[in-house]
């Protein structure tokens, strides 16, 4: 955040000590980092896999008059965080629920078997491993990853960094 | 030749820092030794960074974490954000008897856990510094609410604190700016219970060290809700935001990060401390600085190990020990036990702004009555909220409607209640030098005894009952009991170990955290409590630490240090 932008957002110049100019060394890893996803570098996922993650995610949430979960590429959110974030155990699991899925010819059906597999997958429970498990911690991913993206937090939801106030009962 | 300082002050966290205030501001030139490094504001403080800014979205790097901060990560302040800001638990290990775990969180910077801390403040009442008198628990309390009174104001006038008042004995108001808000299902919990208890039960905003009103020099909160990761804006409080400045102002400041304390360096003919000795904690040299008297205030247990680490022929068990019970009556709170439910009603309505406070249910255990399952008493935060997007990630459906029900909607509105409660001092909870293990500096770790007792599980039994008839009386539904094993040092509110008292013979510090047996040194960090009460801590030392930098300094005017 420069600091023109935080003093226009405050609205007080006197008070500041301390802006940063740049925002940090963990910034621009973090923004490196996503650069590389997205020029499609996949590290986890193979590319079946990245593809039947691509169109869960996007039955998820789906572009509307707003982009969709594919327009913010949650896949490379999610290879990322199998590829440096998961537990070896944990990660052999979901891949495992999602090879499932591949493997079933998921991302194939047409929509409407898509649509019907999906809701029975979304329905039930399953154990680690199984597709309804995959299912379960993709909605999770692609929710997380949907919401935090930079479009979405910026065009989207546009939930202002600097409120300036807090009020506790207000109407919707 | 005289020493460059009058007085050296052993940590910068927020006794250190209030002490480095107080003692250049009443003309002394202090050396404030800092076993970490500096933190730079411009660079350092990361609240408005987003998590598409960050490298794992804001989940943290999960190995780094697991391999260098695997007990520090216990805790919930500590994240992708604000790690940054606790030890690395490799370089500073202690140990533990197996079937006594103990979480000991800690930061090791200029700013200390004055950074990450949770801004409540609570004052004490009689009710708590009678409590060891009354019921045998510990040594009685060598000062009283009238003598702190003026010290709380003294603080609070100067750090900024935003409450409610409420007229409640057994919870002292204090200088207050404007409370931050309540939201509609806090309001109406509020007034439900003052209902249906007849206003022994009282809920009210969190009283906390966060401005709402511009104070002396810094900006009020703009309420972007992520204080443990900084603060441009130097809304709430942290020695690096308000109490180093203030020293730094005098021109009689110098501060040196890098410090690790070895030893408090002591004179017999005199029975004074002289100084301290340091290893720099990058070259490793060792280094002596000498000073007319020493204000200890490196944390709870931290202090401690210093003292037990300065041994000599006169103190074998530590300096300052003669009555043997340094490093005894180790205390945290407990926390963990009460209740959530689901408030029905005011659909229509949303909190605008992420306030960086809770609620809080002020003691009633005790407080008129005695309950027959248990001694003192425990109060609850916590608050009201609605879930937005987040609730998609467990939630049943996909496609168009759910996107628009996570855009378009909340989840209904959620109460919780989380009990903070009382810890009795016990002989049998003690800190001790590990005969083996060293920290990366060469220094001995510590080896901590710390569990909790029948009285705290009484408690917790207690908290949970009573969460859960309130939201009853408040009309909740869905009532579910939280009951958490938390083990203890989580809560971070780890007191005990130095206590003050009346007697020397059983304390280590007098009622103006002098120690007994080398007056020019004072501690007043947690390590001087005598008990816990339920109140978070954070405001009681700082109130002890400005009480006793003027004594001190009195008496260095009377040349009797």
């Amino acid at each position: 955040m420069h600091r023109r932008d935080l003093l226009r957002l405050l609205g007080a110049s006197a008070l500041i000590p301390f802006v940063p100019d740049e925002a940090g060394a963990a910034v621009q890893f973090g923004q490196a980092a996503h650069r590389a996803v997205r020029a499609g570098s996949l590290r986890a996922l193979s590319a079946e896999e990245a593809r039947v993650v691509t169109v869960v995610a996007d039955m998820i949430i789906p572009a509307t008059d707003t982009p969709g979960a594919a327009d913010v590429d949650v896949t490379g959110f999610i290879d990322h965080l199998l590829a440096d974030w998961y537990a070896a155990d944990d990660r052999q699991k979901l891949q495992a629920g999602i090879g499932r899925l591949v493997a079933e010819g998921f991302a194939d059906l047409s929509e409407d078997q898509r649509i019907a597999r999906l809701t029975a997958l979304d329905r039930a429970k399953g154990e680690p491993g199984s597709p309804e498990a995959a299912v379960a911690k993709l909605k999770s991913l692609t929710v997380y990853g949907y919401f935090t993206s930079e479009r979405v937090m910026k065009e989207v939801t546009r939930d202002p960094i600097i409120p300036g106030k807090f009020e506790g009962c207000v109407r919707f | 030749m005289p020493p460059r300082f009058d007085a050296i002050v052993i940590g910068s966290g927020i006794t250190g820092g209030f002490a480095a205030k107080e003692l250049t501001e009443l003309g002394l030139r202090v050396l404030v030794l800092e076993a970490g490094g500096p933190v730079d504001p411009a660079r350092d403080y990361v609240e408005h960074v987003q998590p598409w800014e960050q490298p794992f979205r804001g989940w943290g790097d999960r190995a780094r974490l697991e391999r260098e901060q695997p007990i520090q990560m216990e805790c919930y302040a500590c994240d992708e954000w604000s790690g940054k800001f606790f030890v690395n638990d490799l370089e500073n290990p202690y140990t533990t008897p197996d079937d006594k775990p103990f979480s000991w969180i800690r930061g090791r910077q200029v700013g200390g856990r004055s950074i990450t801390w949770g801004r409540q403040v609570y004052r004490w009442s009689d009710l708590d510094f009678e409590a060891n008198a009354r019921d045998g628990h510990g040594v009685d309390w060598p000062i009283r609410y009238r003598d702190i009174a003026p010290w709380y104001d003294h603080v609070e006038r100067f750090i900024g604190v935003s409450g409610k008042a409420e007229g409640l004995d057994q919870l002292p108001d204090g200088q207050f700016l404007p409370p931050m808000e309540f939201n509609c299902a806090e309001s109406h919990v509020r007034e439900k219970l003052l209902q249906a208890f007849s206003g022994e039960r009282v809920l009210t905003i969190g009283r906390c060290a966060i401005l709402t009103a511009d104070h002396n020099g810094r900006a009020a909160c703009h309420y972007c809700g992520t204080c443990e990761r900084g603060c441009l804006t130097l809304s709430y409080f942290s020695s690096l935001n308000a109490t180093l400045p203030a020293a730094a102002k005098t021109g009689r400041l110098t501060l040196r990060p890098w410090s690790v304390v070895e030893s408090i360096l002591y004179d017999p003919p005199s029975r004074r401390a002289t100084g301290v000795r340091v290893i720099d904690a990058n070259t490793r040299e060792v280094l002596e600085f000498k000073a007319r008297i020493v204000f200890l205030c490196a944390s709870t247990l931290e202090s401690t190990r210093i003292l037990l680490n300065s041994r000599s022929r006169d103190f074998a068990d530590g300096l300052a020990n003669s009555s043997g019970v340094l490093g005894r009556y180790l205390m945290d709170h407990h926390m963990g036990h009460g209740a959530r439910g689901t408030i029905p009603g005011y659909e229509d309505h949303a909190t605008y702004g992420s306030r960086p406070n809770g609620i809080y249910l002020v003691r009633f255990r005790n407080v008129k009555d005695q309950h027959p399952d248990f001694l003192r008493g425990y109060a609850f935060q916590g608050g009201a909220w609605r879930s937005g997007w987040d609730r998609g990630q467990e939630m049943t459906g996909f496609g168009a409607a759910f996107k628009q029900s996570l855009l378009r909607e909340q989840g209904p509105w959620q109460m919780s209640l989380y009990g903070f409660g009382e810890m009795l001092p016990s002989a049998e909870n003690y800190a001790e030098l590990d005969p083996e293990v060293k920290d990366k500096w060469g220094i001995p770790a510590l080896r901590i005894h710390c569990a909790y007792g029948d009285n705290e599980k009484a408690q917790w039994k207690d908290a949970i009952a009573t969460a859960t008839e309130m939201l009853e009386a408040a009309g909740a539904k869905e009532i579910k009991p939280t009951d958490n094993d938390v083990t203890p040092g989580l809560v971070i509110h780890e007191m005990g170990t130095a206590r003050m008292g009346r007697d020397p013979k059983t304390s280590v510090l007098n009622g103006w955290n002098q120690a007994w047996d080398v007056p020019n040194l004072f501690l007043t960090d947690g390590a001087c409590m005598a008990s816990t009460a339920n109140q978070n801590p954070s405001i009681t030392y700082m109130a002890l630490t400005a009480r006793a930098c003027h004594h001190a300094v009195e008496l260095m005017k009377r040349r009797e240090l």
